[in-house]
């Protein structure tokens, strides 16, 4: 006798009451386990005088497929997920990562430290900063630093060896810390550009006159006909006298004065004594030079307009 | 002494030898154990024992149309399975031999 499971709806229960006994089981295996069922029973021309429940444990058993019905285990609290969590394969590899980072958490812990002691006690970070010189600020922190870096790695190293008396305060500081990282870590990045860049990058003006940033030492004024000339004055615009060397400190420089004897610092071109002499050897004395030929009129000889 | 016991242990071999005989789907299987004397076999248990040799390499498996149902999924036994059979021959004739043996002295004994 055969059919199908639509002309034969007790086969078509029994099945349906066994395929739910191998619920638990891959829906492949199933379907084919359930395949060889089917015909056979409409083979058969009747369901088996065995319960379903009794057929599909028996199926299951010859098929090598066991058992996997057994009962649910009750639902686990936060905090047993959470142990579970920690006792997987993954937390242990992630614990064992963090433990080889830990001495980079020792050094920025140390930072974070000493940066949230020196805020609280209104030092400013970096230390004195704001009060005192950059320079001795940025070393200060930096010797306070190291210090503190030295002390963590210890308390770390201590701990790993279970010779922390504290583990919980340890484990409390820690988290404290952490918490405190990224606002340190905002505050530095804000604060270091200020006090450290700007000061480099502030240009002392060379003492006397500069030609593209290069100290000039003399000039030599000419006339447009190309005579060197002596003892001539230079100001700014703004009428300042262009001195060089405005020390009088070098007793072989010849120096112009005024009647009461102050020294006329922007004469040029600047000339100096012969050794234990008040004579200049070679008054016009000049680098060379190339001199223009020049076309324009002198001033005052321009023809008329 | 209860034969599904026994059975239980020896469905291997026999499904081996009864497919190495000729290919078969579920169903026949079923109708050969049980024609050769082995009456209170279990369906389950041969749809299962079936599917086990199967997956193990015992068996191969193809699909034949039925004009009457369903599909049916023939077995039959392979290069594998007829090793595990010759195995099982050993060990059961082993087997039974000892065990023979021990109950024939002891119905000598007792008569």
């Amino acid at each position: 006798m055969s059919g199908t499971t639509l002309e034969r709806p007790d086969v078509a229960a029994y099945l349906a009451a066994v395929r739910s006994e191998l619920a638990d089981l891959p829906p492949e295996e199933r379907d084919d386990l359930l395949a060889d069922v089917e015909a056979s029973l409409l083979d058969s021309g009747e369901p088996p005088r065995t319960a379903p429940a009794d057929f599909a444990a028996e199926l299951r058993e010859a098929a090598g497929l066991g058992r996997t019905d057994a009962p649910q285990a009750p639902p686990r609290s936060a905090l047993e997920t959470v142990r579970a969590l920690l006792a997987s394969e993954r937390a242990a590899a992630l614990a064992g990562a963090a433990r080889d980072l830990a001495p980079l958490w020792w050094l920025a812990r140390a930072y974070v430290a000493v940066a949230l002691v020196a805020l609280a006690a209104g030092w400013g970070w970096p230390l004195g900063s704001g009060t005192h010189s950059l320079t001795a600020g940025i070393g200060t922190s930096a010797l306070v630093l190291a210090a503190a870096a030295v002390v963590s790695l210890w308390l770390g190293l201590r701990g790993r060896r279970g010779r922390d008396p504290y583990p919980r305060l340890r484990l409390a500081a820690n988290v404290a810390l952490a918490l405190a990282l990224l606002p340190i870590a905002a505050h530095s990045l804000d604060r270091f550009p200020q006090r450290t860049v700007q000061p480099e990058v502030q240009y002392e003006p060379l003492p006397g006159l500069a030609y593209d940033g290069v100290p000039v030492w003399n000039v030599y004024p000419y006339s447009r006909d190309g005579k060197l000339l002596l003892d001539v004055l230079l100001y700014d615009d703004q009428g300042r006298p262009l001195a060089i060397g405005g020390a009088v400190s070098d007793p072989y420089r010849r120096f112009l004065t005024t009647p009461d004897g102050t020294p006329i610092t922007n004469s040029f071109p600047i000339r100096y004594f012969e050794p234990g002499t008040e004579r200049v050897a070679r008054p016009y004395l000049a680098p060379p030079v190339e001199l223009p030929e020049v076309a324009t009129p002198a001033l005052g000889e321009e023809a008329p307009g | 002494m209860d034969r599904s016991q026994l059975l239980r242990g020896a469905l291997d071999a026999a499904v081996l030898a009864v497919v190495a005989e000729a290919d078969g789907y579920g169903y026949d299987v079923l109708r050969r154990l049980r024609d050769a004397g082995l009456a209170d076999v279990g369906d389950a248990s041969v749809y299962g024992t079936l599917r086990r040799l199967y997956r193990g390499g015992a068996l191969t498996s193809y699909v034949m149309p039925s004009d009457e149902g369903p599909h049916r999924r023939y077995y039959g036994i392979t290069e594998r399975g007829r090793e595990q059979l010759a195995d099982s021959r050993e060990t059961w004739g082993d087997f039974s031999r000892a065990l023979t043996g021990l109950l024939e002295h002891e119905l000598e004994v007792t008569a």
